[in-house]
């Protein structure tokens, strides 16, 4: 999985901390998702899409193989 | 850096097991040359644990004196990562000692019997646990918008883990696994190494031997517990 978090993130002017207090994670999940680590639950990736007004798949790409 | 360190870590602890057998296979007094032994290692890990410890010390007071600074010219997530790396840092500093210093206690009251290091030793003792229980209680100081529990609290374990989201659940499973994996396979070489003193030297390490293939038992057991299908 690859991720536009650290773009949009930075499109938007917010840190991994910023980012973490809306998204209500710890700053630590943040930092382990944009390092394509961690695949987040659907969850955080719903509260991502709405704070980024972005769509999942925008923001989480999945390839063909993963899917 | 972290390769010399390795480096010179295990040279240490080759150089000594080589030495220490050697001595015990060829030595002309075993008894006296062992004695004199467990008597400077047990200095050397009276010294360490006290350098560890104030270096815990003084990385906590810098760690709180940076929290409570409103003027930090810091941003936000360098502070973070400092911060989670700094506690780490003095956990684990605060840790070790505690065990160094059971272990030097343990070597002064039965083989040194210097009642001036015993009785220091046991200080230095209290003080690791005093500091270990600090270092726990630095948690809430350095994030205290979470609900972390209190050092104290008898459900700290499950308190903490439910106070955690699930990136940091996974960094610490990931960490807990590899930490029980090395654990598991350094104590099955520590009962081989036992098997293996026990025939060099005919002190028998039977007792040994059975608590720590009953320690290895029980934590397989307790695993595949916790794994279990509900």
């Amino acid at each position: 999985m690859r991720t536009r978090l650290r773009e949009l993130r930075a499109r938007d002017s917010l840190n991994q901390t910023q980012l973490a207090k809306l998204a209500k994670v710890s700053r630590q999940t943040i930092s382990l998702i944009e390092r394509e680590e961690y695949i987040p639950s659907l969850l955080i990736a719903k509260r991502m899409a709405k704070i980024f007004n972005e769509p999942i798949e925008s923001i989480f790409i999945f390839d063909e193989e993963e899917l | 850096m972290k390769f010399t360190l390795k480096i010179i870590l295990y040279g240490t602890i080759g150089f000594a097991a080589g030495y220490l057998t050697l001595e015990l296979l060829y030595g002309r007094n075993t008894d006296a040359t062992l004695e004199v032994i467990y008597y400077w290692l047990s200095i050397v890990m009276i010294v360490l644990a006290a350098a560890l410890l104030i270096y815990a010390f003084i990385r906590r007071r810098k760690l709180i004196k940076l929290t409570n600074d409103k003027n930090r010219t810091m941003n936000e997530d360098d502070f973070d990562v400092y911060s989670y790396n700094a506690f780490n840092i003095i956990t684990v500093t605060t840790a070790v000692p505690l065990v160094l210093s059971l272990i030097a206690l343990a070597i002064q009251t039965m083989a040194a019997e210097n009642p001036w290091l015993v009785g220091f030793t046991i200080i230095l003792l209290f003080i690791s646990g005093f500091m270990n229980l600090q270092a726990s209680a630095l948690i809430n100081i350095i994030y205290p918008d979470k609900d972390l529990p209190e050092p104290g609290d008898k459900k700290y374990n499950q308190k903490l883990l439910a106070a955690s989201d699930e990136g940091e659940l996974f960094i610490m499973t990931k960490a807990l696994y590899s930490s029980w994996t090395l654990t598991s396979m350094l104590l099955f070489f520590a009962m081989i190494m036992m098997i293996f003193y026990s025939f060099v030297t005919d002190e028998s390490q039977i007792f040994s031997i059975v608590i720590i293939g009953l320690i290895m038992i029980i934590s397989q057991l307790k695993y595949s517990y916790e794994i279990r299908e509900k």
